[in-house]
Order: C-alpha cells, then structure tokens, then sequence
C-alpha cells in the first residue's frame, strides 16, 4: 500500500513539473514575436532545469518515460481527423503524396549520409562497439 | 459529454491491440497509429458518428501531446554529455536536413500543380504537429492539411525508415536517430526509442532542432520558394 502511494506520488510530481515547464513555455512564447510553440520553450526550459540540476533527474524520470514510450497513442485523435479533409485531400491528392513521400525519401538520405560523412571521423564510444 | 465512455476506450483498445499485434507478428506495416485510423475512420463512417463527436471523447489524449514535447527533455539530458562534443555537426546536420525537407516538399508540390495555400501547408510536414500547425499558420498554409501531411510522413518514416538505412548501410545510431528525427519527426522518434534508447535521443534531438529551425525559417523561405518555383 504504501508503495502504490509512493508511486503515485511520484507520478504526480513528475507531471506536475512537466505542467508547470509547459505552462512557463507557453506564457513566454505569447510574449515573443516569433512562432515557436510553448511546448517547445517549455522543453528547452526543462532541459535547462536539468542540466543546471535545478530539477533532479528522478523527479521528472517517470513522467517522461511513459509520456514518451506512449507517444504515437497521442497522434491517433488528430490522425483519425484527415476523414473531415476528404473533399480538399482528394482534390489535391497527387501533388501531397507524392511531395511528402519523395520529400521524406529524399531528407532521410540526406540527412543519414550527411551525418555518416561528417560524424565518421570521430565515432563515439557506443558507435565503436558496433563495429566488428 | 458522454463521448468520452465509448471514444476513448475504443482508441486505447485499437492501439494496444494493434500494438501488441505488430509486436507479435513483427510486422512494420503494422504501425499503431496507421492501424488504428485504418479501423476507426471507417467505424465512425460506418455507424454515422461525426468526427467531432469522436474527438470530443479523446481530447485527453491529444491534450497529452503539449507535455510529451516537454518531456523529450529527459533523452536530451541523459545524452548531454555526447551532445556537448559536437553540438556544432548536429546543428549543421539538422539545418541542411531541414532546409532539404522544406525546400523539396514545397517544390515537388508546386511543380506537380498545388495551389499555394496548399505547397504552405506541405511546407512543414517534417516537424511535429504542434510545431508545424503554427508554422502552416505563419505562412497562410491550412493548419489542418499540415497535420495530415505530418501524419503521413510520420508514418512514412516509422514504417520504411529503418528498412531504408539498413539498405544505405547506416549503421551508428547518431546518423539513425539524426535522420528519423529530421524526416519523420515524432513519430520517428517514437520508432527509433522503441528499438534503441541513444537512437531515440538523438532522434528527439534532431526533431527539435529541426523543429526549431523550421518555424524560425519558413516565414522568409516559403516566398523565396513561391517565386522560384510556383
């Protein structure tokens, strides 16, 4: 029982935190003449708090964890929403397939060889063990 | 009201199941979220319910997605001490990756006859919903059609993204997690943290750069794009 309690405490916590950092992002980025979304300010701001070790690392662990292992969950409502775009999506269907689907192709690529070309000189540690 | 007794149990019921499924069967196409629309869209079209009715049941989930972006914070900590090395090549890579995905989903859409309301809402398919929603707004775009085209290479990139780099012979994680989190976002990230913790930081590393660059570019590059190739 009363490590359920803990539990929950810490979950609470660790939301309440993540809240309290999305909250501060949001407030500033109203404030900015620029349109970067709150929820981004807010990361940044929790990754200051940690870094600087302001917030230690376990009272925000078990929130981020299940928010991030559970992620793709959180797309469906706004996935199932394309059937009310049927009519402009069927209009226009050839050019936004194909530009999001040769576009993606093409960025993946990219942006693997680039990384590869520049990051081979000097792997890191993890990378190396990979190697034979 | 009441929507939420039937709309949210349905979506966590599809999801998992499909989930579960995918993990069994170890079946890619299989993607979650690509599942669960492939089942509710044409369960809410086959028993009449309006969409809006359906979200209204599962706000809670997408309420959800403004503290997950908050939450990519933790990877980003945990790999800070790879991250101080060679912050300068990650922000290169992230800008060149960036500027590619920009520039040839706009140009493809334009060159193949989209309106330009239409190539604005392309613009910012490669970063994450809330990013590109606000992005799309910014350079008169539909928010709405950003959201889909998101999704869609979202999926794109968790369903085939890793079957590509094996194929390019990628194998370090960095250049993994860059890649998945420049074209795909999220939605990559989420593949790449479910098959490696390092290649999910660096893919939520390379999605918020990425996210980032973005939104701070597009009101300067879209016009540069609309001239050249509209």
């Amino acid at each position: 029982m009363r490590n359920a309690i803990t539990l929950l405490f810490q979950y609470i916590r660790a939301f309440v935190l993540i809240y309290l950092c999305l909250y501060a992002g949001i407030g500033i980025s109203s404030l900015l003449p620029l349109t970067i979304p709150g929820s981004i300010i807010g990361m940044l701001i929790l990754f200051v708090l940690l870094s600087t070790q302001i917030v230690p690392q376990r009272w925000v662990k078990p929130g981020c964890n299940v928010l991030i292992r559970y992620m793709a969950l959180l797309f469906v409502p706004i996935g199932v929403g394309v059937m009310t775009y049927y009519d402009i999506l069927r209009a226009q269907f050839g050019p936004l397939v194909v530009s999001c689907l040769v576009s993606t192709l093409i960025v993946l690529l990219v942006t693997a060889y680039c990384s590869h070309f520049i990051h081979r000189e000097k792997p890191l540690n993890s990378d190396v063990e990979e190697k034979p | 009201m009441m929507d939420i007794l039937w709309s949210l149990p349905l979506t966590l019921l599809v999801f998992f199941a499909t989930r579960k499924l995918a993990i069994k069967l170890k079946l890619p196409l299989l993607n979650p979220l690509l599942m669960s629309m492939v089942v509710i869209i044409p369960l809410l079209l086959v028993t009449n319910i309006p969409y809006a009715r359906y979200f209204a049941g599962s706000k809670i989930l997408n309420d959800l997605l403004q503290p997950a972006v908050v939450a990519l914070a933790f990877p980003l900590y945990e790999q800070l001490h790879q991250i101080r090395a060679r912050w300068k090549s990650i922000i290169s890579v992230c800008f060149i990756g960036s500027m590619v995905a920009m520039t040839s989903g706009t140009a493809i859409a334009l060159w193949m006859g989209a309106t330009p309301e239409l190539a604005a809402s392309i613009l910012p398919k490669s970063v994450t919903t809330p990013i590109a929603m606000a992005t799309a707004q910014s350079i008169h775009g539909i928010p709405a059609i950003s959201a889909v085209c998101v999704i869609f290479v979202g999926i794109l990139g968790a369903v085939f993204g890793h079957t590509l780099l094996n194929i390019l012979k990628i194998t370090t994680k960095t250049s993994r997690g860059l890649a998945m989190g420049t074209a795909s976002h999220a939605l990559g990230t989420a593949r790449c943290a479910e098959m490696d913790y390092q290649e999910g930081a660096f893919s939520s590393l390379a999605l918020v750069i990425c996210g980032i660059i973005t939104s701070l570019i597009a009101p300067f590059w879209f016009p540069i794009l609309l001239r050249v190739f509209g």
